[in-house]
């Protein structure tokens, strides 16, 4: 991230809802794990374009920032980012869940921007670690993040992970949690409560931050703290979010998770993505 | 430091990608952490996470030779095994210490909590896996010489003994060894259990018992010359391995036999379907059917 640059927040807010709109595209034809992906979509467009140099990703480069989508589920979200910033031309997103491509629904690395193969839960914290003291050891000062999805904190292995960032002091290893407090069909506190996550992080001993997920202008006041920060330890940046985020019909109901619409249907929810994204920009 | 310190420290002297890791088991690395801080990590008593972090080493390009006690390291990260080096072929070494009977051999009875008698059964459904079980420390170092070469991970069922006194062949990466060139009955085995055959072969020869002795250190892929000269020259095989007979050699060369429409018998003396019952390492070998004696009487009945 460049110190001097000031977050441009329109341009955020208008590449957040052209990657809506790429998600929605994917949602016909087989569909895709809507929720989750506009629930993270504001946090992926803005580490994209301001905290990962996506050039260096982009070109392959050894000692580019590294980044891991653990819940490997919310994929779209990222073939979205991945097409809007050319990694591959948007026209391959009509392949979306051919078997003569490779968009589907986990990532893969045959597809340019894309590190590892994830999708079963609870894997890619250990992943990340290994790749970020890796990048020490080769003495880069790149980053690896990874985004953790809530519910996947449930599994045992992540917080195996937790402990061994904290005792490796995995400064170069950033975490972020989608918060959006739901898991496959439940609510997350209702289920296996997981609050405060906060203190849980503070007490395994990572530097620990909170914001709205949706909210540009606070994540980048985190983001931007981060540059002056002293600390040796891992960062986890708690993103509380709301599942579809940008439909509002869609926004915090377990029954979307999952989405698979007609042409038609598309069509009618793009048009409510768009005044909804209006009608917000007019109340900020 | 111990001939397998020493190799991994030989290793990494010359190819500093290498990395060292293990979850807090660290019987044949005690000397290591201080020779080579900087290539060493302990990640702790959690073997999925130690697999994950292996897979992010060596998707940057390191070659991570991974430590854990085998029950632990098979079956509690088996779907990482899988996942996260079995499926993106990511070359890698995963040592697993105490397996089969050999868990009783440093004077531990561990209980059936401990006891790796299904490994290899779980190592061969992963994809692109090689399974090596070595015979004897010498064996165990040889093959690292090989492991600049790997195209994927591969397993070692660690036997952690000390070497074996016969007239060893050349070794060769991916190829069984013939020890006794005889006729109509073919023994076969692997890791340390090699060595209590040898001394069943000698009493066989002793008594003119015609036979074959194999080393089948190579469990994956098959090392199919080999096999193929096996059921050319034999009436009868006899395959010797602590192991549950599902998943185990035995079970792979009745696959072969079928395969092949061969007319050879095939014996397998393993653990069948059973846990075995802990104790003192020579208590252990008797009461499981494994000691000289017990295996020796087993076999000679067949010749």
């Amino acid at each position: 991230m460049n110190e001097k640059k000031q977050v441009q927040v329109n341009e955020l807010v208008d590449f957040a809802l052209k990657c809506r709109e790429n998600i929605l595209d994917l949602s016909t034809n087989g569909g895709c794990f809507i929720g989750s992906a506009f629930s993270c979509i504001d946090i992926l467009s803005y580490i994209y374009l301001q905290f990962l140099d996506y050039r260096k990703i982009k070109n392959c480069d050894k000692d580019r920032d590294l980044f891991i989508l653990s819940k490997g589920h919310a994929v779209s979200a990222l073939y979205a980012i991945l097409a809007e910033l050319d990694f591959f031309p948007k026209t391959k997103l009509s392949n979306y869940l051919s078997t003569h491509d490779d968009l589907y629904w986990h990532p893969n690395t045959n597809i340019p921007g894309i590190e590892f193969h994830t999708g079963s839960m609870g894997h890619g914290l250990s992943l990340g670690i290994g790749m970020a003291m890796a990048s020490s050891k080769n003495g880069f000062s790149n980053k690896t993040v990874v985004l953790l999805g809530d519910g996947e904190l449930n599994e045992g292995s992540i917080w195996e992970s937790i402990l061994i960032g904290n005792a490796y002091n995995l400064k170069n290893l950033f975490v972020i949690v989608d918060r959006n407090s739901l898991q496959a069909n439940m609510r997350t506190e209702n289920l296996i409560p997981l609050n405060s996550l906060e203190e849980k992080f503070l007490s395994f001993g990572w530097d620990t931050y909170t914001c709205n997920g949706h909210d540009f202008i606070e994540i980048d006041k985190i983001f931007h703290s981060l540059l002056s920060r002293k600390s040796d330890k891992p960062v986890v940046i708690i993103a509380n979010t709301i599942r579809g985020k940008g439909i509002s019909s869609f926004e915090n109901d377990p029954k979307h998770w999952f989405g698979s619409f007609s042409l038609d249907e598309v069509k009618k929810l793009k048009n409510d993505l768009l005044s909804e994204s209006n009608l917000e920009k007019q109340c900020d | 430091m111990e001939p397998y310190e020493e190799k991994l420290y030989s290793l990494i002297e010359k190819n500093n990608k290498i990395v060292i890791l293990t979850a807090e088991n660290r019987v044949s690395l005690r000397n290591l952490p201080e020779k080579i801080p900087n290539n060493f990590i302990d990640v702790g008593i959690s073997e999925q996470s130690l697999v994950g972090i292996s897979a992010g080493f060596a998707k940057q390009g390191y070659l991570p030779i991974i430590h854990g006690m085998a029950a632990f390291l098979t079956m509690r990260s088996f779907e990482f095994i899988r996942t996260d080096l079995g499926y993106p072929k990511l070359p890698s070494v995963l040592v697993a210490s105490f397996t089969g009977l050999s868990g009783t051999a440093n004077g531990t009875a561990n209980g059936p909590t401990h006891q790796a008698i299904e490994d290899i059964a779980l190592m061969k459904l992963v994809p692109n896996m090689t399974i090596f079980a070595p015979a004897d420390i010498v064996e165990k170092c040889a093959c690292f010489d090989f492991i600049d070469n790997l195209k994927g991970p591969m397993y070692i069922r660690d036997s952690n003994f000390e070497s074996l006194d016969y007239n060893r062949k050349k070794f060769e990466w991916g190829k069984n060894e013939c020890i006794k060139n005889g006729k109509n009955v073919a023994i076969l085995s692997y890791g340390f259990l090699v060595g209590i055959c040898l001394e069943i072969s000698k009493k066989l020869s002793n008594l003119n018992k015609e036979h074959s002795l194999y080393n089948m250190r190579f469990i994956q892929p098959m090392d199919i010359k080999i096999v193929d000269e096996i059921f050319e020259n034999h009436d009868m095989i006899i395959v010797v391995e602590d192991h549950l007979e599902s998943g185990s050699l035995y079970e792979s060369l009745v696959y072969q036999k079928d395969k092949k429409k061969s007319k050879a018998k095939i014996l397998g003396i393993n653990l069948q379907n059973n846990f075995f019952h802990p104790g003192n390492f020579e208590d252990v070998l008797n009461e499981s059917g494994f000691s000289v004696d017990k295996l020796f009487e087993k076999i000679s009945r067949q010749i």
